[in-house]
């Protein structure tokens, strides 16, 4: 509600908002996160080397030594590849598969809880059903299963991590649809004719909106966290594309004779979900101060 | 031992320091007495204990030190005598083996011909089912034609009869009989150095020295192989302490144990060949120039030398290792790296661009050998995409209808048998699973059906020369290295890989 | 509560079969588990006949009809990969992942309750940066990293413990902390959350006003009623912990159920890979209605069935 308030206040009073005491921490990790997004977005403009581009003589050089002409600022891997170039192009693809898998989880769940919630009857109990069959099911084993079966690659690590968390978003959409399917607005809008999906949208979704924003927030760490796992069992984004998780699976065996392979793309994807789950903490303070 | 290596307390602090956390791995030391047990490290569980049942690698190193084969091979891959003593042809298609009178298996019964004659029968038996069967393939029967007799009989004419039985592990007759196939496997009693103690599922197969061997006794009272399915965890258990010999390494790890007070790195180039097939049914590599293109554009020393370190092959223009039978000891000529002259190919074929090329690799075979010829053809005008794909959706695309094949694929081949018949005939034989759109004919065909079918090695050798002939003029592979197999030990022990992966460990030593 | 036990059957019937009816044809749409273990030499007439001698060969609805009715009479059929009964392969691995998931488990309880109070009750004090960098870390990495970084630290650098395996009491403690760290920071986040909850209701502030001392009042009223989330999660991480295991264990050769899954589904290995997901889903779903009893039984005024 702060966001709207400030929007229709005076310039200098939006700056006042943002330079708030209780907004500053929120502000700085927008930025950070920003900054990361922009990093990933950039990449092709910022990365000093083709991050496929091998260098057999200039293999796993540390950070700040130059090699047969090139300059690697964080050192180079196992191909002689640039580290840094990697990591950027590495975040880009880890990025994607996370805001992939999120918006379509999201899309799905919050359509399917929505829709339950509102429709009831038949429709309700079997989607709801199907759901709490999917989240009570262990979802890393099925991924597992799924990715071997359809083979490794960008797109069924999406698929998959779609797949299996749409129901965490079903079930908050269902519980927020409920509470205010109820309420006088709905009820009358409904009652003067307003179709299903106009109501869905521009009254129910928009107040529905923020506890939907924390679990988004906090499943995009989780999926950049999942796609790592698959690649150390070989079955994330295969190389030679980079993702932070490959990377970081692939110089794991580096670890204490050329420790920045796997120590960068570590740190970056730590310092990535960092933001995102203190961003997603701070937000839920905000917007779903009782829930969880 | 194995918790609490000797490490002065005082210096933990600048152990936690990631750096340094190697430099104290040489520090944890081993009692001062003779050597209990021996920890061999491997990657995954032994499919079986019974030796006839399946093959994987940790089956094989680990049966292999309970039971003798017939006969066995030397560190060098010569045949020598093991249970049999001698043999003789009797006919084309029959040979007799003389068996020792001393050898007794765990139970402390003896070993018979009856015994030998058994496993021959049983390994070959449809309904029994064993991996080995194809291996067997040429054997139509034995008999044991005395105490210490058994003939063989084989469908034709074979020369590799004796290569074949270095891989017959001798089962008691008496107590598979009694206890049945299940249970023997999950209890097995041979008559190898060792005898079975316990099998702890995923975790490890104990064994404990047999005094009663005919053979050379191990110097380990006992020994143990775990089961280590992360590389960097059984390079961490090497460090330790924990294991006194890890197998399968990358090149890298290999260089970084190298340079550790205490422990060592022996490699062996095995039979094993890693290759890029191509398919010969798919456009424009059915063109003789694009194949000598790609022959041509692929620095081989360039891959052994700075991507394998050296370590993890050895380069190889030739399909068949000169370990084996049937190399050709002055190989024809084969395409030199000369991405100029491959670059001139590839515009001369295709003047109006790149020509596209779609490369397939699965794991474990090297992704950076792949990912590095990748950029090989690239640098020379080919548009080379890389997929990476999961063993059985990349069985089933090379082995099925060559329309489905990938211009190229990366494999590593191996029989383990010391033949050429091996290789060549699972690359280029007639119906063999992976011998698609290889260009092969009618002619090829008839060397290796000769070379199967002759006892006289001159002659063999001349048809085995032929092919190779054929594989450097066609170039429906291109060969790039013999695999190394990488163990890494402690400096204490020693140990002699071989080329076709055995790990015998009474052939191994430990020294204070 | 009849009706719902009822309800909550039947559905829990449904999902098992659902699951184990995807998985059963997704394994068979790619790949052959025969020719993938059979060795290379193996001919094309020997790779049929051990199809046939493992019934791969027959029509696939017989195959699926016939481990439906394997599955009624509990018999998960043979591994084949490894030739022995399925059900002795899981039997042999299930007490290690027990082992591990329950020590995690109590792991991330025991770090995790303290850090989430001590962070709620001192949450303006500046140290608070530390439990706040601890939990975030265990959000944050994967388990595969922090695991490695444990055996090079703990194992080859220190020599305290052993590097993998289980073959000691102690093995555990490396693969215990690696997979506990991400439960032991959604717990120290709950329990704070909670405790900041309880801290604002009236009760605290009236207690406070009237002088009752601040330490009592966290252990006899906060603690106890900040508890509650925690229980109702209880039973979910528990099922989290046992599916979760697959990574950790592989990387320190830790012989459970999650290192046999990876083998299988890599093998191929129809039967066991059935076998473990049965299991898994149902001592998932097992959990989770033990989750819901919980939930009700802590909390009266909630109605039996997560309205959300």
């Amino acid at each position: 509600m702060a966001l709207t308030d400030a929007e229709s206040a005076p310039r200098f009073a939006r700056l006042r908002w943002i330079w708030a005491p209780g907004n500053r921490k929120l502000v700085f990790l927008l930025i950070l996160f920003a900054l990361f997004i922009l990093a990933a977005v950039f990449a092709p403009l910022i990365a000093p080397e083709d991050p496929f581009r091998q260098n057999l003589l200039g293999r796993l050089k540390p950070p700040g030594t130059t090699a047969r002409g090139t300059f690697f600022l964080l050192g180079s891997d196992e191909l002689g590849r640039d580290v840094l170039s990697r990591v950027l192009y590495g975040a880009r693809i880890s990025l994607a598969v996370a805001f992939s898998s999120v918006i379509a989880s999201a899309l799905i769940g919050v359509s399917v809880g929505m829709f339950a919630a509102y429709r009831g009857g038949i429709a309700e109990a079997v989607l709801m059903r199907l759901t709490d069959i999917i989240l009570s099911v262990p979802g890393i084993l099925i991924a597992l299963i799924v990715v071997a079966a359809l083979g490794p690659g960008m797109i069924n690590v999406i698929l998959v991590l779609t797949i299996t968390r749409w129901p965490r978003y079903a079930r908050v959409a269902y519980a927020q649809t409920l509470q205010l399917s109820s309420q006088p607005f709905v009820r009358l809008s409904k009652h003067m004719g307003s179709s299903t999906v106009y109501i869905l949208t521009r009254h129910v979704l928009p107040n529905i909106i923020g506890p939907l924003a924390v679990v988004a927030t906090l499943e995009f760490g989780l999926m950049i966290l999942w796609e790592a796992s698959l690649s150390f069992l070989g079955l994330g984004v295969q190389p030679p594309t980079p993702s932070l998780g490959n990377m970081l699976s692939g110089g794991r065996v580096y670890a204490a004779s050329a420790w920045w392979i796997a120590t960068i793309p570590g740190l970056v994807l730590f310092a990535l979900i960092a933001v995102v789950n203190v961003m997603g903490d701070e937000l839920r303070d905000r917007l779903d101060p009782k829930g969880r | 031992m194995i918790a609490n290596p000797v490490i002065p307390r005082g210096r933990w602090l600048r152990a936690a320091l990631l750096s340094s956390v190697i430099a104290f791995a040489g520090l944890s030391g081993h009692a001062a007495l003779a050597k209990e047990t021996i920890v061999i490290d491997l990657v995954d569980e032994p499919q079986s204990l019974d030796p006839h049942l399946h093959a994987n690698n940790s089956a094989l190193y680990t049966y292999g030190n309970m039971f003798d084969n017939l006969l066995t091979r030397d560190n060098a891959g010569k045949i020598i005598p093991n249970i049999a003593t001698k043999w003789s042809q009797l006919s084309d298609t029959e040979i007799e083996f003389t068996i020792r009178d001393d050898v007794t298996f765990h139970d402390g019964s003896p070993l018979t011909a009856e015994d030998v004659a058994f496993s021959i029968q049983r390994i070959i038996d449809p309904a029994y089912g064993s991996d080995w069967i194809s291996t067997f393939a040429a054997i139509a029967g034995a008999e044991a034609t005395g105490p210490n007799t058994v003939k063989v009989t084989t469908k034709t004419v074979y020369p590799l009869t004796l290569g074949m039985m270095t891989k017959l592990p001798v089962v008691p007759k008496a107590v598979v009989e009694k206890v049945g196939d299940e249970a023997f496997n999950l209890s097995p009693v041979g008559s190898g150095p060792y005898k079975f103690v316990a099998w702890n599922r995923g975790v490890s197969v104990d064994m404990a020295a047999y005094d009663g061997y005919w053979g050379e006794k191990p110097e380990f009272p006992k020994a143990e192989f775990r089961i280590v399915p992360d590389a960097a965890t059984r390079v961490a258990d090497l460090q330790t302490g924990a294991a006194d010999l890890i197998v399968t390494l990358t090149p890298d790890l290999a260089v970084q144990i190298q340079a550790e007070p205490g422990l060592k790195v022996e490699t062996v180039a095995t039979e094993r060949m890693a290759y890029l097939k191509l398919n010969l049914e798919a456009k424009p590599f059915d063109d003789i120039r694009v194949r000598e293109a790609i022959a041509s554009a692929i620095d081989r020393e360039g891959l052994v030398q700075g991507l394998l370190l050296g370590i993890g092959g050895v380069e190889s223009e030739q399909l068949i290792a000169p370990s084996s039978f049937g190399s050709d000891p002055n190989p024809p000529a084969f395409p030199a790296y000369d991405p100029d002259h491959a670059r001139e190919l590839v515009k001369e074929v295709s003047p109006d661009g790149p020509i596209p090329m779609t490369l397939v690799n699965r794991p474990p075979y090297s992704q950076s050998v792949a990912e590095a010829v990748q950029q090989m053809l690239i640098d020379v005008g080919f548009d080379a995409t890389l997929e990476v794909k999961e063993g059985g959706t990349w069985y089933q695309q090379v082995t099925g209808d060559p329309a489905q094949h990938p211009d190229g694929y990366f494999i590593n081949m191996s029989c383990s048998c010391g033949d050429a018949d091996g290789l060549f005939t699972l690359v280029f034989g007639k119906g063999a699973n992976f011998a698609k759109a290889t260009g092969a004919t009618d002619e090829t065909e008839a060397l290796l059906v000769k070379g199967r079918t002759t006892l006289d090695e001159g002659e063999r050798m001349e048809a085995y020369e032929a092919m190779a002939d054929w594989v450097a003029e066609t170039l429906p592979i291109i060969p790039m290295y013999q695999v190394s197999q990488i163990y890494a030990m402690n400096e204490k022990l020693s140990f002699t890989p071989t080329p076709n992966e055995t790990m015998f460990i009474n052939r191994m030593a430990w020294s204070e | 509560m009849g009706a719902f036990i009822l309800k909550r059957l039947f559905q829990a019937f449904i999902a098992v079969f659902g699951v184990l009816t995807f998985v059963f044809f997704l394994q068979r749409l790619t790949g052959d588990p025969v020719a993938l273990l059979a060795p290379v030499n193996t001919t094309a007439e020997d790779l049929e006949r051990i199809r046939h001698s493992l019934g791969l060969d027959r029509p696939l609805i017989v195959q699926y009809l016939d481990f439906l009715w394997g599955v009624v009479r509990l018999d998960l059929g043979r591994s084949l990969a490894q030739s022995i009964p399925v059900s002795d392969l899981i039997w042999s691995r299930l007490p290690y992942t027990l082992w591990l998931a329950v020590s995690s488990l109590v792991f991330a309880l025991v770090l995790g309750v303290p850090l989430g109070v001590i962070m709620a009750v001192w949450r303006r004090h500046k140290l608070m940066a530390i439990p706040s960098t601890i939990v975030l870390a265990g959000q944050s990495l994967p388990t595969f990293w922090s695991g490695i970084m444990f055996i090079l630290i703990f194992a080859v650098g220190l020599g305290w413990l052993p590097s993998s395996g289980a073959r000691t009491p102690n093995s555990v403690i490396l693969p215990m902390v690696a997979l506990g760290l991400f439960s032991m920071a959604t717990f120290a986040r709950v329990m704070r959350t909670a405790m900041i909850d309880e801290l604002s209701k009236d009760y605290i502030r009236t207690a406070r006003a009237k002088g009752v001392p601040k330490n009592a009042m966290i252990a006899r009223h906060l603690m106890r009623n900040s508890l509650i989330p925690l229980i109702t999660m209880l039973a979910l991480e528990l099922a989290n912990l046992l599916a979760g295991a697959a990574v950790v264990e592989t990387v320190f050769a830790w012989p459970g159920l999650g290192q046999l899954a990876v083998q299988s589904i890599g093998a191929r290995d129809f039967p066991v890979v059935q076998g473990v997901v049965l299991l898994g889903a149902v001592t998932a779903i097992s959990l989770n209605f033990l989750a819901d009893v919980l939930y009700g039984a802590v909390d009266p005024r909630i109605r039996v069935g997560r309205g959300g």
